[in-house]
This record gives C-alpha cells, structure tokens and sequence, in this order.
C-alpha cells in the first residue's frame, strides 16, 4: 500500500513540467561539463580552464572564469529553487482535489498517513533528482580536476533536501487552508525571498526583533551552508537545529487541519 | 449474528460557510436508518436532498455535527471497517492518461491486495463489468459509461461486504442500466449489501429491497418497496366495443376498444352496473398499481 502510494506520488511530482525542466536543466549542465569544459591542473592548483574547445584561461582570465562558475553555481541555485517551488508549491492541492482521494480515504488509510506518504513521496522525488545530479556532476567533476573528494556528493544532496523537506511541509499546510494551488505557490516563493531577508535582518539585532525572525524557518543560514560547500568546499558553520521545528510544525498542523475536512 | 450493516441515528450534518456570512447550510436532520445484510438499500431523492452527505458521513469523508453512525457496529470515524467497503463516488473522475488496468492496480494495491491475486481481482472486475477489451488503452478514450463502468469495478474490487454506489446508473445507455441491475442483484444474491443513491425510480424500482425517501434533509418516508407500493383503489376497465361514456369514467377509445378509470371500488361497482343494463361485459378489470414516481413525488409534495 506505501509503495503504491509513494510510488504514484513520486511518477506525479516527476511529471510536474517545472520539474521536468529542472531536470532538463541539471542535463545540460551535466553535458556542458563533460564536453564543454576543461581544467588543467598543476599538483592541486588549477593554472587553466578550456571552454568549448576555445583556448584555455589562465591567469587573469582563469580569475574571471572562476568568478563566473561561482555566479553560475549562484544563479543556478535560484534558478533550482524557484523551479522546486514552482514543481511542488501546488502538489497539496491537487491532492485534495485528486479525482481518487475519496476513494482512497475508504481504504485502510488514515488521512494522516496519506497526507505524510504524499510529502514523503515529493522529498523522496526531490532526493531521486538530486542525488542523480549531484552524483553525476561530481564524478565528473572528479574525473576532469582530480581533486575533487567523493564526500561532496552529500552536502550537494542535503542542501537542496533541506529546503524540499520545509517547503513541501509549508506547501502541505498552505494547501489545506487555502485549496489555491497559484496562491500556495506565490505564498512560498514569498516566505522563500522574504524569510531569507527578514532572517539575515533580524540575526544584525539582539532586541526583540530578533522574535520576528523565528516566524520563518533559517533558509538563509541553510542556503550560506550549502553554497558555502558548493563554492569553497567546505561550510562555514553548521545547519541550524531548528530547522527541523518548521517543518515537523508545519505538517503537524497540516494533518491537525486535514482530519477535520469535509471532502 | 448481527445482521445490521448500517445503523444511523438521529444523523445530522449542518454545513459552515466559509468567509464573512458564516452561513450555515442544514444538510441533514434528524435521519435515522437501519441497514440489513444483503439488502439493496436506494436512497432517494432529488438533486441537494443531502444523499451524497449522507453516504460520504458513512464513509467518514465528511464529519455528522448530531447524532451517530456505524459500519459493521463500529463508529464511522474509526479505521476497522474500512477493508470491508466499497465505494462509487457521485463523480467518478480519473487520471486522464491511465488505463482501467493501471487505476484498478493502483486502487487493489492500496486497499492491500498484491501479486497474483491483485491481477485475478483486476480482470475478474473488468469481466464483470464489461471493459475486459478495452482495459489498456487510456481513460481519457473512454465514454461515460465506460467510466462509469469502471467505478464500479474498483468498487467491488477488493471484495466488499458493503457496496456504496452513488448515482450508479447515471449516464448508462439502456444496455449498460440493464447490465448494472443484473450486477447490483448479483451482488445481493452473494450476501453484499449495496446502498445505491439515485434519482432515476424507476432503475430502482426495478432493483431495490428498501427505499428510504429523503428530502431536505430528513428521511420522509423509509420502508419495503411493496409496503411503499400498496395497491391502489384504482381500477382500469377495458371494453372490447366502443361506447360512448360519460367523462366521469375518463374514456379513452383506441381503434374498437375502450379503456375507463374509477377511483374507488363503490364506483367500479357503480360502473359495471352501468355496463350490465347497457349489455356490455368488460374484457378485464384490473387494480392500477401506483408507480414509485407518484409515491415519491406524493412524499415530498406532502412535505413541501
């Protein structure tokens, strides 16, 4: 019953069009590293790169170059994080508006248990793409620069993980109250830009208005730990605990909220 | 053994309108009922007399703010019963770019049926009802009563005691209605006791055990369909002459015949007097037996 469940969940997330573009995206990506991109390497210090065949960068062009690959890897970020929003925001709604939930809630499911596979079957979706990119682009990366390490596969995975575990637990509650898959969707791209502004704001102040800061969950110290990996190989600091509150409160009143519905 | 399915109990269901009105909408009141086993039970009713509530409080879809329901004597809002049940809902829609077997795999997966037995349940159901050649292409390339068709199959796939069948025979050609009547007595003759919501009298007429007529919320009149269906006072008269007859008798002559209506029986004799001094014997005389459309319409007329 859970994998039918999970694995119907993880084929619709799949099938989601942002999700197949973020996908497309993470391909070409791949692809542009395997042939467009070439380094040189002298012991442990990279003395040039070679794109698209062109002649190889060094010196103040390498410079640039790297400053380039780190606005690359910022931008891809963005672009990475409003897809998954875009790809997932609506997924609650279109549960409770699934032609078979009635009928799947007369089988031997609790609401609240169809409700926790549905978010288990996105974050698991999430996972699947993920872990495919972030292996892909680190063997390659591995293979052509030789100095990468195996183990930045896993920050390039729970990075990413994290956001899709508190978005899709924020996407769950929003859609049970509100059943609008566009108002769903703009409300956690809005908590997404304004919790990351409000959270680095707050962190400057030690009076209470540091309080407000604890309404969203700390994306920003989450994204400055995974970018951090990303571009210097190695986080400064580590992931917030609470990080964790958010999300299980956030599906907590979800399930508190969808057990009380008329459907 | 008990043999009670259902039993509700002074149900009632009030809707809360969202937003500044806080309306409130009285969808049930005060219904009481008692299903037995094997029983095919119709609940009738016109379009917002509460039918569908009803079903989905008993499926626990949708909470009762009065009174109290159970399944198999345990409470609705609880989990035991839930194997034990299927489920046609009023709209039957489905993924577009499945096919019948995918949504019924799915469906048997998820009410615990797995392997072999998933795949043997699966074709026996699309045998039953008739998709068994059409059961790998998509939904989306099929009729309404396809679809339809396909409800009731996931409805008693995993072999319920209780069939729930909301509008069952909405959108069925002549065939197809005759096909799902055959079913639903079928299912009877095994032991499942099916509670079906219609407003189409005279499939259930032709079908059902008990009737229970709700409307506006409350159950009006509830019984057997031959307690519901008593023998009218009416009586037909058909003469094989043509006779010209006062209106009284409400004559209607086709070719050489004459049929007449009286009301009650001192008139019939009335008539068949009137008949003898004129000479003339009746072909037949027979009691009209009122139909579940005038006892329908009679009930929540009464109740207007």
């Amino acid at each position: 019953m859970i994998i039918a469940y999970l694995g119907s969940t993880v084929r619709q997330t799949l099938l989601q069009p942002a999700i197949i573009f973020l996908v497309i995206l993470q391909a070409a990506t791949v692809v542009f590293f395997v042939f467009g991109v070439s380094f040189e390497y002298r012991g442990e210090t990279l003395i040039s790169i070679s794109l698209l065949g062109m002649e190889p960068l060094t010196g103040h062009g390498l410079l640039i170059a790297r400053q380039s690959f780190d606005h690359f890897i910022r931008l891809g970020w963005e672009v990475f994080k409003f897809l998954l929003i875009i790809g997932i925001a609506p997924s609650f709604v279109e549960l409770l508006k699934d032609p078979l939930l009635s009928i799947v809630l007369t089988k031997k499911i609790s609401r609240a248990r169809l409700m926790l596979m549905r978010w288990c079957g996105i974050v698991l979706s999430v996972g699947i793409i993920q872990a495919l990119y972030a292996t892909s682009m680190v063997l390659v990366l591995l293979f052509k620069t030789s100095v990468l390490s195996v183990s930045f596969i896993i920050p390039v995975i729970l990075g990413p993980l994290a956001y899709v575990i508190t978005f899709a637990a924020l996407a769950c509650l929003l859609g049970i109250l509100f059943e609008h898959a566009t108002g769903v969707t703009v409300v956690v791209l809005a908590v997404n830009y304004i919790g990351a502004f409000v959270e680095s704001v707050t962190q400057q102040t030690e009076s209470w208005v540091r309080l407000i800061g604890y309404l969203f969950p700390p994306l920003a110290t989450t994204e400055k730990f995974f970018l951090d990996t990303m571009l210097y190989g190695s986080p400064d600091g580590i992931l917030p605990e609470r990080l964790v509150v958010y999300p299980i409160a956030y599906l907590t009143l979800a399930i508190l909220l969808f057990r009380q519905k008329d459907l | 053994m008990n043999d009670s399915v259902i039993h509700i109990e002074r149900l009632g269901k009030t809707y809360q309108q969202g937003g500044f009105s806080h309306q409130r909408i009285r969808a049930l009141h005060d219904v009481t009922l008692e299903v037995k086993r094997g029983e095919i039970v119709a609940i009738l009713g016109l379009n917002g007399a509460g039918k569908s509530t009803l079903v989905k409080i008993l499926l626990g879809l949708v909470r009762a703010t009065e009174g109290r329901a159970a399944l198999f004597g345990e409470p609705v809002n609880g989990n035991t019963w839930k194997d034990r049940v299927g489920y046609l809902p009023e709209v039957f829609r489905v993924p577009q770019d499945q096919s019948a077997t995918a949504i019924l795999c799915f469906l048997g997966a998820i009410s615990g049926l797995n392997g072999s037995r998933l795949r043997e349940r699966v074709e026996e159901c699309l045998e039953i009802v008739g998709l068994s050649n059409v059961s790998s292409r998509k939904a989306k390339t099929y009729s309404k009563g396809m679809i339809l068709r396909l409800g009731i199959a996931q409805a008693i796939l995993s072999e319920p005691e209780l069939v729930f069948l909301d509008e069952p025979t909405e959108g069925l050609d002549p065939v197809g209605k005759v096909d799902i009547r055959n079913l639903l007595m079928n299912l009877s003759q095994r032991g499942i006791t099916v509670v079906m919501n219609s407003h189409l009298l005279s499939e259930v007429e032709y079908v059902a055990h008990r009737v229970a007529i709700l409307h506006r919320g409350q159950v009006r009149r509830e019984g057997k369909l031959s307690d519901l269906l008593p023998d009218s006072s009416r009586f037909v008269v058909e003469l094989s002459v043509q006779l010209d007859l006062p209106p009284r008798w409400k004559p209607v002559t086709v070719a050489n015949s004459t049929r007449c209506e009286v009301e009650t029986v001192q008139q019939l004799q009335e008539f068949l007097g009137f008949l003898k001094s004129k000479g003339v014997e009746p072909a037949s005389v027979r009691p009209e037996r009122s139909t579940l459309e005038e006892v329908f319409l009679k009930y929540i007329s009464d109740t207007q």
